[in-house]
């Protein structure tokens, strides 16, 4: 109970300060637009064409977008050192990890729903009343993405070789995610709800295999030198 | 007034058996013995880059020596809380200083309720409801206290606690550190300020180079 009451304060810390500065959001919104408008305007007039490149392009957005969300995060607790106190504060450190996580994947999953209704707009995607079956898929994708991400974070940690480490151990590993995020939106795209559910349930799966990790290894990989 | 609602606190005893610390080929700290217990406020003194803060690091746990231990033993089944406060101040600057403490406190599963007494004791009511981001250096410094404090631990660790701050809010500093030592707390200092950390030191220790050279004085062992 004390692991979740303090994961949720934690996490509540996070959410609360990036709503009053909105450093985060605002900077992975704008990464994220950019990238459909870019690749939208690569890929030419041909409609059909961008509607089947709808959801890889989604999905990679969010997969940028959540490199950037990580480092805002983390700054959050580097910046005069916050994460030594909180170190210090806890019975359990795995609280950090899930607090992070959780404010991770509400942020991420924010953004995710916003870029989908980008692509509808930007991409002409008809998807009718089946895009509600968006939700669990972003929700999913994101609380994956977010534990992996937090994971990875902690892991590299705040060395001189960060900006390549981080993007070089995490995108292998979330390979599977953007995988099923794709398959499960372009499944959703053309209706076909078993095929949603599939992807769904891999990609639930995935979330619980890094969560279970993170809660593993987290104060080891974490813990001051 | 007292600093915490809880007047019975675990009794501690902190060691420090042959605390060595590396830093690529540099000896930070090098070989420290010490020991220092419940009830006692002891300052560390000593030059610039002699090892002070980092020995103060190593005591919180918040680095890992290359040699050595650091051993904290206390009433058995009570947990020893320990509170850091370094230069940085381990504050969220999009929080206000309520927050932050509230937040510290309800992580350390201590009580939240006298949140705003501890900041008036420190001279901050008036500015509890203000982002830290928008305070004086000063001004954090006390809040950082306030935090740690506010946690309600039985070992404080403070690096330059009156460092930026003016006379009147160093006294109050200075003032504060000595009830929480009275409170039934280890109180370990880092300070340049001999005059005022001389008159608040119940013993005092001397690092040059990381290595303990010196322990003063009379006035503590009576502690022992």
């Amino acid at each position: 109970m004390t692991l979740a009451r303090d994961s949720l304060l934690l996490a509540h810390k996070d959410l609360r300060i990036e709503l009053r500065s909105r450093a985060g959001l605002a900077a992975t919104l704008t990464l994220g637009a950019s990238a459909l408008m870019i690749v939208g305007l690569a890929a030419g007039p041909d409609l059909a064409q961008l509607r089947s490149l709808a959801p890889a392009l989604t999905a990679i957005a969010v997969l940028f977008a959540a490199l950037v969300m990580a480092e805002r995060l983390d700054a959050i607790d580097r910046e005069r050192e916050a994460l030594d106190g909180i170190w210090l504060c806890l019975s359990d450190r795995r609280a950090i990890y899930l607090g992070k996580t959780l404010a991770m994947t509400v942020l991420l999953s924010v953004l995710g729903l916003a870029l989908w209704l980008l692509a509808l707009v930007l991409l002409d995607v008809r998807a009718g009343a089946s895009v509600l079956g968006i939700l669990p898929l972003v929700l999913l994708s994101s609380c994956s993405m977010a534990s992996a991400t937090t994971l990875v974070v902690a892991i590299v940690g705040a060395g001189d070789r960060r900006a390549l480490l981080l993007p070089v151990l995490l995108l292998p590993m979330l390979v599977p995610t953007l995988l099923a995020t794709v398959n499960g939106s372009r499944a959703l795209l053309e209706s076909d709800p078993t095929g949603v559910l599939g992807w769904v349930v891999v990609l639930a799966a995935e979330a619980a295999l890094f969560i279970g990790l993170g809660l593993l290894t987290y104060e080891l990989v974490a813990a001051p030198e | 007034m007292r600093l915490l609602s809880q007047p019975e606190r675990p009794r501690v005893v902190l060691t420090a058996s042959g605390l060595s610390k590396l830093y690529g080929t540099t000896l930070a700290v090098v070989g420290v013995e010490f020991t220092a217990r419940t009830g006692e406020l002891v300052v560390l003194r000593g030059p610039n880059a002699s090892g002070k803060s980092t020995l103060l690091r190593l005591l919180a746990g918040l680095a890992s020596p290359s040699a050595g231990r650091v051993t904290l033993t206390g009433d058995a089944g009570a947990r020893t809380k320990v509170a850091f406060v370094g230069h940085a101040g381990h504050l969220f600057d999009d929080l206000s200083p309520e927050e932050n403490l509230v937040l510290a406190a309800r992580l350390a599963g201590a009580d939240a309720t006298n949140i705003l007494a501890l900041l008036d004791r420190l001279g901050l009511a008036a500015v509890a409801r203000s982002r830290c981001r928008e305070l004086s250096s000063g001004t954090l410094r006390r809040v950082a206290l306030a935090r740690a404090l506010a946690t309600e631990p039985a070992v404080l660790l403070v690096d330059e606690p009156f460092a930026g701050l003016d006379a009147g809010a160093a006294d109050r500093v200075a003032g504060v550190l000595a009830e929480a030592r009275d409170d039934g707390r280890l109180v370990i200092v880092v300070s340049h300020e001999d005059a005022r950390s001389s008159r608040l030191a119940d013993r005092t220790i001397e690092l040059v180079g990381g290595r303990l050279t010196e322990t003063e004085p009379a006035a503590a062992r009576h502690v022992r």
